[in-house]
């Protein structure tokens, strides 16, 4: 009964510290999509050689003074100004990191996605005008070790090993895992960057906020669902769309000239090789497939959008026209990566009521609510520019 | 050790392993092996150093794991099981606690350090270890230092250090080229080096905080038992014994006076001399009752003329000291506390493990009184039962001819003037009545000889005598510095007297010469060589004397700044720079060596901004926009000058504009037209200054 009770004082007090570290956090490191490091965004501590160090040169002072022995003594002396020392170096080469967010790719929550994080080459990055300081152009080394802010799992790399060996010219980026187990949107969690160079006595780390949403897919699940076939009202649209779907499920129907922008595997090559005529297949499908993908009520909402996540997927690479109703999506048929990415984020992020999983107790939850917000504001865009693509090909 | 040992086993299993990108995991395997053999190196070194403290069986234990690294390193050998290694590390524990109690509790420590790091060594493989094996090294360094004081030792164990800190650093920089790691940890070392010697100076020097063990096997110097013989042994040593410093040349007493008296032996088995067990007994009770011994008086009774001295101790791990007969302590400058015992002999609180300096008040025309009354008188009448009849006899017949002790006791003096005795180092063996055949048969012998066939003899004869053992002489390093060797060693007679302990030395009756001009030309006298062989005549050649000169010089700087730097030193250095010291004053120090170290840093690290290269009117142009952007608070980031000045011109009045548009067009004037080699320069840079004073000018009265 007491153990439960200092438990959850416990998970309390954990809570509110990881609250208010967060909140301290994010007005000392404000979120930015690159990043330099300063004497204001770096931490430094001893690690635990350091502290092994620092104690090995107090016991040689001791064992010095109990000998009544200088020489003792003033090794622990060169020991303790070496450890101060290397303070500074410390510091002085993880200041020099700068990093920049790439756009993250979305994954699916059985999967694990990579952040690609990019180091910037100091010197590249602060102008060359003739007016302005020219920066020092050593780069940051050592080991550096990432993790999520809050995780223990620790990705190691190095810092300027490049495949060709040339670290000048190449752009150094960093593959960094990502699994998060829930669909949804999230707001990536800072990333901590640590470098014990150059010699592991101390350990140099930062807590750095890349601004950077990243969609978690749901999982997949192959089954049973419900496939409406809309209207077929609008037939010019019908084969204007032609061009964008996939030969699979379509037969040949001409060979027209090749305009720009058309997809390259239409081509017919063999024509190209025998005369350079730059001919395109045509097909036409003898019914396009117009589908509303749906799942009937009964079926458990988080089984219901794992069904869904799969035939869209499986929708998508035969590019068939295909819309989503579903609890409170409703998109219209279409077709292409963006109406893709629009219909697996909409099911992503439907909000289940009922699910358990809806406590993932996220440190912020008003950051969910501004998740939220941003994803209607992100979704109307899509929505936005996938109309002005259609209304660009009509 | 074995559980030191399993925890290897957690690390030692393949699974053990972080994914990496695989070229640069390479990389960084071949940097961790090569500082994994650093480290081994390093090892190596340390063993041979510490030749003195380790058994032999360990020293080869190292090797095997030095090897071992080294055949991993060149990819010809895997590395051994660990099972193999606990094995070992079992059977290692059994012969550490086999010898450690030869050993002592000191060289045992050492030693199980050493042989646990040989065992780590060999299965070295995570990080983790080789922080442990580094930190362990430090360790192993500084107990080098506890027999190793010279300067040669430091800068061999500095180099040992920075090797480490090499190994380490190229350990932590997976892609650093080894040349930059090297050129980074000299940089360190250097950098180091004066925070290092400002902590030094200014640290408060601690008294010993408690009693640490003590080696057992490397007592160096004088013994507390004497068979004569032992001291010929010391007089092939030159070995440093102490140095002592005196105030000026007048000081220093004459060659004939510098007795420097150690150990007073009381006990004589027939054999041997020893400090007697019940004068060791007498003196703790007398502590306890907490007399004052007469020695610490002897300034009390202001003598005519006295002379402080410092002495430099070698290290002799043990307890008792040495001073000019008859000195008084002065215990407020001593860091190790000086106690004076009733036979007038001096014994520090911790045995000396390192150089020390130790301060006398020297008072020559002190005597030796009898402090301990009829217990003394006593303890120094006492013969072995039935030995060495002859010299009893002739003692008894002595006597009789001599009324007075003091007459008798310089008629054995003479005795030994006349009879044609020899002074040798080497005189053949004595075993059986050792001093019946000294006397009357062998006739040649040591100074040890000499005072212990006296002493017998006085005892013999009823005068109540005692043999004192301590260094005679001393050769001057300069005008104020007497260094004396363990050559030097001397043992005399102290004969009670009208209740006075008198000062006889029978050596002086055979060779004179020992007294004024010190053992070598005493032996030469009689046809003979401290040393023998090769070196003995390079000694002789005029280039190596003066080498060796120099290297005492240089020696003596060393244990006097450097080893015997402690409070007291401190504390007169302190004085030399601020006058008196007070409390104020010292924290003014404490403070300012803060600041010191703080400035040393900031010379390190303050970004230097680099004297561009830029033409000096440029600079000033700069400079000019730096106070623009400084006073609007708005900041140009990229922007062209001509775009900026529009951005501000509002904030700004009409002659600061004025003169910034004029410095513009002067400006790109100088950078952007065709014609900017044929400028005047000169000109150019006094029309900008000149702007640049209007713009700073009316921006202040702005601000005003």
């Amino acid at each position: 009964m007491i153990s439960i009770f200092k438990r959850t004082v416990k998970q309390r007090f954990s809570h509110r510290w990881l609250f208010l570290v967060t909140r301290w956090l994010d007005k000392r490191i404000p979120p930015a999509s690159q990043h330099r490091l300063t004497m204001n965004n770096i931490f430094v501590l001893p690690t635990g050689f350091g502290w092994a160090f620092i104690i090995m040169s107090l016991c040689l002072f001791l064992l010095g003074t109990n000998y009544q022995n200088n020489l003792m003594v003033l090794l622990s002396y060169i020991l303790l100004s070496v450890m101060l020392l290397t303070l500074f170096y410390t510091h002085q080469n993880f200041a020099r990191l700068a990093v920049k967010s790439t756009p993250l790719v979305p994954f699916h929550c059985h999967q694990s996605g990579t952040f690609y994080l990019a180091i910037v080459q100091q010197d590249m990055s602060g102008g060359k005008d003739n007016l302005s300081q020219d920066t020092q152009n050593k780069p940051c080394r050592g080991n550096i070790v990432a993790s999520w802010f809050g995780h223990k799992t620790q990705y190691p790399f190095i810092l300027g090993a490049t495949e060709n060996g040339d670290a000048h010219n190449t752009t150094q980026r960093l593959p960094i895992p990502i699994t998060h187990r829930t669909r949804g949107v999230y707001k990536l969690p800072r990333l901590t960057l640590a470098c014990d160079f150059p010699l592991g006595l101390y350990k140099c780390w930062t807590h750095l906020d890349f601004s950077a949403e990243v969609v978690v897919y749901a999982k997949p699940l192959k089954g049973e669902v419900i496939k409406v076939t809309a209207s077929n009202d609008d037939s010019e649209q019908n084969t204007n769309n032609a061009a964008t779907s996939a030969q699979s499920s379509s037969d040949f129907h001409s060979l027209t000239d090749y305009k720009e922008g058309q997809p390259l595997n239409r081509v017919v090559w063999k024509q190209v090789a025998k005369n350079g005529d730059w001919v395109v297949k045509e097909f036409a499908d003898p019914v396009q497939l117009k589908q509303l993908l749906s799942v009937d009520a009964n079926v458990e909402t988080e089984t219901a959008i794992s069904l869904l996540t799969f035939q869209v997927l499986e929708q998508s690479q035969q590019g068939n026209h295909f819309g989503l109703k579903y609890q409170s999506i409703d998109i219209e048929p279409s077709s292409g990566e963006t109406h893709t990415h629009q219909c697996l984020t909409a099911l992503a992020c439907l909000r289940n009521i009922s699910s358990p999983f809806e406590n993932n107790a996220n440190i912020n939850r008003t950051g969910d609510n501004a998740q939220e917000a941003n994803h209607d504001k992100k979704t109307s865009q899509a929505k936005k520019t996938s109309n002005t693509s259609k209304a660009a090909r009509l | 050790m074995i559980a030191f040992l399993k925890r290897q086993g957690a690390f030692f299993n393949p699974s053990h392993s972080t994914s990496r990108p695989l070229s640069s995991h390479s990389l960084m395997s071949s940097h961790k092996s090569t500082s994994y053999l650093m480290l081994a190196i390093a090892y190596g070194v340390l063993l041979f150093t510490l030749t003195d403290e380790l058994m032999a069986w360990v020293i080869v234990l190292g090797m095997c794991a030095l090897v071992v690294r080294v055949l991993v390193f060149l990819k010809s050998s895997q590395l051994p099981h660990s099972r193999t290694i606990n094995l070992l590390a079992v059977l290692s524990l059994f012969a550490l606690t086999w010898f450690g109690f030869s050993i002592g509790l000191l060289n045992s420590m050492i030693n199980l350090l050493a042989v646990a790091f040989a065992l780590k060594l060999i299965l070295l493989d995570s990080k983790r270890d080789f922080h442990l094996l580094f930190c362990t090294s430090l360790f192993l360094i500084g107990c080098g230092f506890i027999s190793a004081l010279s300067m040669v030792a430091w800068v061999g164990y500095l180099g040992v250090l920075i090797f480490l800190l090499l190994a380490l650093a190229y350990y932590h920089g997976p892609v650093t080229p080894f040349s930059s790691s090297a050129k980074f940890v000299a940089t360190l070392v250097v950098q180091a080096i004066p925070i290092t010697a400002l902590l030094f100076l200014v640290m408060p020097q601690l008294p010993p905080l408690w009693q640490m063990p003590t080696s057992k096997s490397q007592q160096t110097g004088l013994s507390d038992t004497v068979t004569p013989g032992d001291i010929a042994s010391l007089a092939k040593s030159s070995d440093l014994a102490f140095t002592a410093t005196f105030q000026s040349n007048d000081d220093i007493p004459l060659p004939q006076q510098r007795y420097w008296r150690a150990l007073v032996m009381e006990d004589f088995n027939g054999k041997t001399w020893s400090i007697s067990d019940r004068r060791k007994q007498a003196e703790r009770q007398l502590s306890l009752l907490q007399k004052t011994p007469p020695l610490t008086q002897l300034l009390a009774s202001s003598p005519a003329s006295t002379t402080a001295y410092e002495m430099i101790v070698e290290p002799t791990k043990q307890n008792w000291l040495f001073s000019l007969a008859l000195s008084e302590p002065d215990n407020t400058k001593n860091t190790i506390f000086v106690n004076a015992q009733f036979d007038y002999t001096l014994r520090s609180s911790t045995p000396l493990m390192s150089k020390k300096s130790f301060y006398f008040t020297y008072v020559p025309s002190a005597t030796v009184e009898n402090a301990a009354g009829d217990f003394e008188r006593q303890l120094n009448s006492l013969l072995p039962a039935t030995t060495n009849e002859e010299t009893r006899a002739w003692a008894l017949a002595l006597k009789q001819q001599h009324t007075s002790p003091a007459e008798l006791a310089n008629a054995v003096m003479s005795y030994f003037k006349e009879q044609g005795f020899t002074y040798t180092l080497e005189p053949n063996a004595m075993p059986v009545d050792a001093i019946d055949t000294f006397l009357f048969e062998e006739k040649a012998g040591f100074c040890a000889h000499y005072a212990s066939a006296m002493t017998f003899a006085l005892r013999a004869a009823g005068i109540p005598a005692r043999m004192v053992t301590g260094y005679q002489g001393g050769e001057q390093l300069d005008d104020k510095v007497l260094q004396v060797r363990q050559y030097d060693a001397h043992a005399w007679v102290e004969a009670l007297i009208d209740d006075k302990w008198q000062r006889y030395d029978p050596t002086s009756m055979v060779a004179p010469s020992r007294l004024s001009f010190g053992l070598e030309q005493a032996l030469a006298d009689f046809g003979e060589k401290r040393t023998s062989g090769l070196l003995g005549d390079l000694s002789e050649g005029a280039l190596f004397m003066t080498l060796q000169n120099w290297m005492r010089q240089m020696d003596y700087q060393w244990s006097k700044w450097i080893l015997g730097f402690d409070a007291n030193k401190q504390k007169d250095l302190l004085e030399d720079l601020l006058g008196q010291i007070t409390t104020k004053k010292l924290t003014a120090v404490f403070l300012s060596s803060l600041s010191i170290v703080g400035v040393i840093l900031l010379v390190y690290f303050f970004p230097v901004k680099r004297q561009s290269n830029l033409p000096k009117h440029q600079r000033i142009y700069r400079n000019a926009l730096a106070l623009v952007e400084n006073h609007t608070g708005v900041n140009r980031h990229h922007l062209s000058p001509q775009q900026y000045l529009k951005q501000v011109d509002s904030y700004l009045t009409h002659d600061t504009k004025a003169s910034l548009h004029s410095m513009t067009a002067l400006f790109n004037e100088s950078v952007y037209s065709a014609e900017s080699d044929n400028l005047d320069k000169s000109h150019l840079t006094s029309m900008m200054k000149q702007h640049f004073d209007t713009v700073k000018k009316s921006l202040r009265q702005q601000n005003a």
